[in-house]
Formats: structure tokens, sequence, C-alpha cells
């Protein structure tokens, strides 16, 4: 049974996986904490951590795989997309460690990545499937065909979804990662208090300047009236605010859906993780009898897990690397 | 028996690397393009180690240089260097450039003087610098101000590794030695040493000597 090692290192969490026979056999992750005080993560920083996590990381996945590094067959690799920096930490130690023990490389796209997360656990779609992947770096709807074949047909044009739960909670004043707090405060209050800009774009596309830009004006005429206005309706806003967001992704993904006829729709990425996006998905998979797919929480943001099932795939078709490969700060699929 | 290191430098423009058996140098490369230590780095080792008949396994350890020099230059290569040793267990060596000049300065002088001094240009008006003398420094970040107040004092004669700024001088300085990149056999030696003493870097938490904060958006510090 070929045992891969996987390691992901694409912004601010170091994480590692084996995979073994195809199935994970263990996912560990560490989060960098230093950017909470910075409100955002710094990518200098981020590549430093990496540096310091990678070799305890790497460890931790062995030992609970109970597996040893002479049983490695191969090591996967996020290549692209990310910080380059923390990148070049993943990608330094993965070439070293394929090179030692003269094994294969296989370089990883994380966003392909974050889509073959449903092949993690069970229930698992059939293909063809629609993805829409959320993260705070990106905003896509992916066809998928089949395992390696993906087609990406419609993402945003500015910001990611993310990115847009992210600001509008610091414009919230709420601590970094603000989105996660901005689900939390949405349980408990009215989505419809609050109207923000829809963006109207053309088919698949995203965009989500507009809401920010919405949000923010919003917030600067309603402190001008009431200082206190914030506070008085957090729960009202966030809830609102959240509407208005997956309105927007739930929009393309119907849309998309209509015109492949596609029935089998996943979520993934980090904001697949939101409550209010994991309801709106099935709501609307029981009104237009979807069978939807959300990955388990650990298996939404970034990890190790979802590189090593497509380092799997390549490692099946012998899709290797050379060791002359760079990381990419951006990359197509 | 005798031990042979393979010794990774990325902390400059040109990656170089060089194999060395027991404390004398044997095979060396460097890379043809500057600032391309990503993609050339691991084929490098590979002809490297081809021409002299090793295998990576061969490596009794790894030595990296640790630092100063470009941040994304030595994390590449201690990233690749804590690969090694983690895939094939084998023991991690660091030293520091300035250190290994100091090591240098001694052996290139033929009478030591009392105060001796490795530096490096950081940015301007900054350096990287470690002293010996009247002025005890470990590798450090210093501002040139602050360098000049720490060697006003010398009432001895210095000698000078490394390269200062145009236009700015150090008084008292008997000996002033270029540097332009590590010199090999200086660090041969001291790896040999450490290896003997058994002076390991710990793989798992080792990270490279960056001797600078990291830059934070002065927006972003605020918060």
């Amino acid at each position: 049974m070929p045992a891969l090692l996987a390691i992901e290192s694409s912004c601010d969490e170091t994480s590692a996986a084996v995979v073994v026979d195809g199935r994970v056999r263990s996912n560990i992750i560490a989060t960098q904490k230093v950017h909470a005080q910075y409100g955002g993560v710094v990518p200098e920083l981020a590549s430093r951590a990496h540096m310091s996590h990678i070799v305890p990381v790497v460890e931790a996945a062995l030992k609970e795989a109970q597996i040893s590094r002479q049983q490695i067959d191969a090591v996967g690799f996020t290549q692209a997309p990310g910080l380059i920096g923390s990148l070049m930490v993943g990608a330094g130690f993965a070439k070293a460690f394929a090179q030692a023990r003269r094994i294969p490389l296989i370089a990883v796209h994380h966003m392909q990545a974050h889509v073959l997360a449903h092949f993690i656990e069970e229930p698992k779609p059939q293909f063809p499937f629609l993805c829409l992947t959320v993260s705070g770096g990106h905003t896509q709807i992916v066809l998928c065909r089949d395992f390696l074949d993906m087609e990406v047909l419609g993402e945003t044009m500015d910001d990611a979804a993310g990115e847009a739960f992210d600001k509008a909670a610091k414009m919230l004043g709420l601590p970094y990662p603000g989105g996660p707090l901005i689900d939390r405060y949405a349980h408990e209050g009215n989505p419809n208090r609050f109207q923000f800009a829809q963006a109207s774009m053309p088919g698949y596309a995203f965009s989500f300047s507009g809401i920010k830009t919405s949000i923010l004006y919003f917030l600067q005429r309603e402190q001008k009236r009431d200082p206190d206005f914030i506070q008085k309706n957090l729960v009202d806003i966030c809830a609102s605010v959240q509407q208005g967001i997956i309105r927007m992704l739930m929009e393309k993904l119907e849309q998309a859906a209509r015109d492949t006829g596609i029935r089998q729709i996943g979520i993934a990425g980090g904001v697949s993780a939101n409550s209010g996006l994991r309801l709106a998905l099935q709501k609307t998979a029981e009104v237009q009898g979807w069978q939807s797919f959300i990955p388990a929480f650990q298996y939404c943001t970034d990890n190790a897990a979802m590189i090593g099932i497509v380092a799997w795939h390549k490692f099946l078709r012998g899709d290797f690397a050379d060791l002359n490969i760079t990381p990419s700060a951006r990359a197509a699929w | 028996m005798s031990v042979r290191v393979l010794h990774i430098d990325c902390s400059g423009p040109f990656a170089s690397l060089m194999l060395a058996i027991d404390s004398i140098p044997q095979a060396v490369k460097q890379s043809a393009e500057a600032r391309d230590h990503a993609s050339q780095l691991n084929p490098m080792i590979a002809a490297l180690l081809l021409e002299v008949g090793y295998s990576l396994n061969d490596m009794d350890a790894f030595a990296v240089c640790s630092g100063p020099g470009s941040y994304t230059g030595l994390r590449l290569g201690m990233a690749a260097a804590k690969g090694f040793c983690y895939a094939l267990d084998k023991p991690l060596l660091m030293h520091n450039r300035l250190t290994l000049m100091l090591e240098e300065l001694d052996s290139q002088l033929e009478v030591s003087n009392l105060n001796r001094l490795a530096i490096l240009p950081a940015r301007a008006g900054e350096y990287y610098i470690a002293a010996q003398g009247e002025w005890e420094a470990a590798p450090m970040h210093i501002l040139q101000n602050e360098l000049v107040e720490n060697t006003r004092f010398w009432t001895q004669p210095a000698s000078i590794i490394g390269h200062l700024e145009e236009d700015f001088s150090i008084p008292n300085v008997k000996n002033l030695i270029p540097h332009e990149k590590l010199d090999l056999n200086t660090w041969a030696k001291r790896t040999f040493l450490s290896f003997s003493e058994q002076e390991f870097a710990n793989i798992a938490y080792a990270i490279p000597e960056y001797l600078k904060a990291a830059y934070v958006n002065p927006l972003k510090r605020e918060k």
C-alpha cells in the first residue's frame, strides 16, 4: 500500500498529512496565532513560523499515521497559489525529503486540493459535480469532470468572499479573523434588517468589492447619527452582511447548476465552514433536488489532507515534478 | 573514519555548495544564475554528488549557513537542510557567516589585532556585525551611528573583514580584508570541529539567523 507524505504551507497554516492507499491516515495542522495582533496575515512572519513548524508537524503526522520516514513512497506539496515565502518553506522541505529518499515529488495546486477535499471522507460526490470554493483568497465555481479534470467556470473579479467577511468584521471592530465572529453573531440577528449592495456580474463571475464599500459607507453614515450604532445593532448587521454575501454566492451557484444540469453540488474552502452558507446550500439543495456535499470542518480550512488526495491521484498517474520546480504565488490550473 | 558533510549556503545572491571530507573541501558548486536558489539548489546538489560519486545518504551531516543574508535564501537553504537531515536522520550543523568571517580573519592575519570586526552591509546605514576585543558582540544587526559609538572607544588597532559603505570609515583600522564569499576552508574546518564535538542544531526548531525583526507594515503594527 503506497504511503504519501503531503505538506501544505501556502498561507498561515503549516500542515502535514499521511495518505496511505488513497486514505487519509493523519492530518496535523499548526495554525499561526502570531498574526491576530496585526489584524491579518503578515507574510514575513508567516514564512518564519513555517520554518519553526515544518519538522514538528511532519513528525506528528507520521507518528499519528504510524508510518516511518522510510515507508514514505512519495511527497506531495502545495506548489501554488499562496504567499511565496510560505510556499518556499514547504516546497524546500518537500523537495529535499523526496531527493534524500529518492522518491517521487508531486506538485499540487492548492485550489484543486480544496475541491478534492470532498474525497477525504464519505459521502463523496460523483462526477461530474460542481464545487463552490470560497476562502479568504479565492471564490470560484469549479466544474469537476474527474479527479484531475477540472474547469473554473467563474471566479471573483476582485476580492474573495472570505475577504469581504474579514473586512466587514474589521469595520465592525471585531478581532481577526473576524469572519467566524460574524457567523457567530449572525445567529442572533435579523438578516433582513439592513440591505447592502449586490453586485451584478456577467456569467459566473463574482465581485465583493461593492458590498465592502456599501458596508463601509452604511456604517459611516449611521455612526454619524449614533456613535453607538454598531454596538446597538451588531447582531443584525452581522446577519445582514452574512446574508448579503451568501446570496451572491448562491445565486451564481444556482445559475451554474441550472446551466450545466449538474445536481451534485459541493462547497469547499475556509468559508464553507460558515454555518449560514452551509444552511443556504442545504435549503437550496432541498428545493432544487441537489445532492449537496460539505467537507468536515477540518478539511474546509487549509490542510494537508486535501493536498494528499490530489497527490494520491497524481501518484497513480505518474504525474511527478522535477527537482527544479519552484513555488508560484499565482498559477493557472 | 572520515566525516562527509554537505555544506549549503543560500545567504547570498548565488547558491553555493561544498562537500567536505573531514576538514578539507573536496568539491564545490555555485549556481549559474543569481537569486534562483529555489530552482537550482536541488539539481545542483544532485550534480555535485554525481561528480564525487556519493549519495545524500553517504553524508554524515548537513551544514547550512544560518545567516545573515537574504531572508528567502536563508529559508531555502534551511528548509533543504532540514529536509535532508530529517529524511535521512542525519545531524544538522549551523554556522553564522559573521562568526566564520572572524575565524577567516584570524587565519589571514600574521599578527592578530586585539580588536576584530566582521561586517556586512544590510540596507543603507545599517550593518550586520560581530566583534571581538575591546567590544564583544555576538552576530547582530546595528545602525551605523551605533557602530560609530561602539568603535570610537577602541584604544587598540583593529582588523576588519567585510564591507563598509562608501564614504564611511571606522577609525584605528589597521587591516581591512574584503569579503566576497564564505571562505570554504574556514567553514569546512569549523563544521568538522563542530561535528567532532557534536555541536548539532535541533532540526525541529532550528531557524535562520535573520538578525533583524520582521518588517510589519506600520499601519498593522499600530493595532
